[in-house]
């Protein structure tokens, strides 16, 4: 009995290793062969080491401006990480403490917008921004996101963990609103930020279609954009240097994933399964 | 709760100094472009020019008799249906494995989520390449063991087939992990109890797992449902053609709805024909999310 049952142990083992194996090989191909040179990653027999190691396809990457991508993608997506952070949590901490007047009908109208798909909202945003003079300007990247409905969802369920207590003890003492919400119910809710933010940084960071469709320039791409423009302008693709591009676009997600991955998986998870 | 009455005036401002202006950024992004598109959609809207030209159903009628749209959806149901199923039960799979193993479950966690983090157009490019046909990796050790590759996404047959190979790749670690953390939450005493009682692990399945996860289950497939529906961005890195710098082939066996919605509004610059076509797939979409929030609606009933 008991010898079956570690036989059975030891076949699941062996058939999550392989299932892991099969998720990462093409993140360790792709790291592996950018290392390699042009002419040898496409060559047959395949081969999964690089022969002969070589940096040649991140210097022909940061000769074609993907530094320039990079610092354009990582303050964008800093600045869509901090302020939707802030003002969700402003906001869901007004919807779960606050009573006012047709507050569960603005709740419903914020909230809806989450489940808004793209395809009914992106040609009016283009000619928002196309009226406003905004495209090909990374203020069309930031404008749309400074507030997310999600973010006020998740706050706002998360707040009944803040006592009312202390907010009210708060203003006996004189303290003002907004000092209340800054230096108590903020840093109180810490768990719940700390997931959004992570989330939505990682979706700014992963952002297709709105920048391609209005960003041109080639100084003001983002990393996705510029990543994609590269590799489908020529006939022939340059497989090393989009490879080197494509580590390079993945490497933050690596770190953040690495050092945060606990907050992570707690703000996918409060969405399917409730606490 | 803050009675209403005790909202002095200090509060009043503050609740209504940062309402006044969220609500008129939800307006202006998010509410006002619905109604845009639900009326543009009844117009000959030129994308170029900006005229719009009351042309009532006239959008609606060509979507009836589109070829390429009935095309389109097709294509999107068949990828939704494969994707989503063999995703739902391969995740389910897994994550049943991962909770049943005492050792290593983190790290199997950490490495089956990754893909789901990583940039989406990188980790498309990395399966073009590949599946590449000639040269690709893939086919290079397929005829290792003297048999051919498929031309994967270059081949008509093959191409949605292999769209539905990366999405299950690129996604699958999420339904893993609302899985695994919804096995995890089953109370162990509620499993002990099945114990005593004499229950076998195919009867614990059967009735105490598989019901316990009913909710998760369907709140997974209905998102991913939603989600793939509206498919674009790696539609257009595993098959963009540079020569013609279109995307959705091989002979359009490729063209999602989303795509299509695009390429009519972007490309044909008919904003008007592709509300109409958007409008239609919302419609679509907008079943779902019904099912969906019926079932959370139901779920936090009785749960709570």
């Amino acid at each position: 009995m008991k010898k079956s049952k570690n036989a059975i142990k030891n076949l699941t083992h062996f058939l999550l290793i392989i299932g892991c194996l099969i998720t990462l090989y093409p993140l360790l191909w792709m790291t592996l062969s950018s290392f390699k040179s042009t002419g040898t990653i496409m060559s047959l027999p395949p081969s999964f080491f690089p022969k002969e190691w070589t940096l040649e396809n991140y210097k022909t990457v940061f000769s074609n401006n993907i530094g320039t991508y990079f610092f354009n993608s990582s303050y964008i997506s800093i600045i869509r990480t901090v302020l939707p952070v802030y003002t969700s949590a402003l906001l869901g901490y007004i919807f779960a403490k606050f009573t006012f007047k047709g507050k569960k009908i603005i709740f419903s109208a914020f909230i809806s917008t989450m489940m808004v798909p793209w395809i009914v909202t992106i040609i009016p945003q283009y000619n928002i921004f196309n009226k406003a003079g905004l495209l090909d300007n990374h203020l069309a990247l930031i404008l749309p996101f400074v507030c997310s409905s999600y973010g006020i969802f998740l706050v706002s369920s998360f707040m009944h963990q803040v006592p009312t207590s202390l907010i009210e003890s708060a203003r006996i003492d004189g303290c003002g609103e907004f000092k209340i919400f800054n230096k108590i119910v903020f840093p109180l809710i810490a768990p719940a930020t700390a997931a959004l933010g992570i989330l939505l940084f990682l979706a700014a960071w992963d952002d297709y279609l709105w920048p391609f469709l209005v960003i041109n320039s080639d100084n003001l791409y983002t990393l996705t954009i510029g990543l994609s423009k590269y590799a489908f302008k020529q006939y022939t693709i340059a497989y090393g240097p989009v490879l080197a591009g494509s580590v390079i676009s993945i490497l933050p997600v690596v770190i953040v994933y690495a050092a945060l991955q606990k907050y992570i998986i707690s703000g996918i998870t409060f969405g399917g399964v409730k606490g | 709760m803050i009675k209403r009455t005790s909202l002095n005036r200090n509060q009043i401002i503050f609740v209504w100094g940062c309402i006044v202006p969220s609500f008129i950024f939800f307006l202006i992004f998010y509410l006002f472009p619905i109604l845009n598109t639900f009326v543009g959609s009844f117009f000959n809207w030129n994308a170029l020019t900006g005229i719009m030209k009351f042309n009532g159903l006239t959008n609606y009628k060509d979507a009836f008799s589109d070829q390429l749209l009935y095309k389109s959806l097709i294509n999107t149901i068949y990828l939704t249906f494969f994707a989503v199923l063999i995703k739902t039960v391969l995740a389910f799979l897994i994550a049943l494995f991962v909770s049943s193993v005492k050792s290593f479950q983190k790290i199997y966690r950490s490495i089956f989520f990754f893909p789901t983090i990583c940039t989406m157009i990188a980790t498309a490019l990395v399966f073009r390449f590949l599946l590449q046909p000639e040269a690709g990796t893939i086919n290079g050790y397929i005829s290792i063991l003297g048999l051919a590759g498929p031309g994967w996404l270059e081949d008509p047959v093959w191409a949605m087939p292999t769209v539905i190979l990366y999405t299950i790749w690129k996604d699958f670690g999420y339904v893993f992990l609302i899985f695994l953390a919804g096995i995890q939450g089953i109370p162990t005493d509620v499993l002990e109890a099945g114990d005593i009682d004499g229950a076998t692990g195919v009867a614990k399945m059967k009735y105490i797992t598989l019901p316990l996860l009913k909710p998760i289950t369907v709140y997974n497939v209905v998102t991913q449902v939603i989600g793939s529906l509206q498919i674009f961005t790696s539609i257009i890195a595993l098959t963009n053609n540079a020569s013609t710098s279109s995307s959705g082939g091989p002979m359009y066996t490729t063209t999602t709805t989303g795509l299509y919605i695009y390429q009519n509004a972007f490309v044909s610059f008919k904003f008007g024909y592709a509300s109409a076509i958007a409008m239609i797939l919302f419609l679509i979409i907008l079943i779902f999310t019904f099912i969906q929030l019926k079932v959370s609606e139901e779920d936090g009933g009785t749960n709570t």
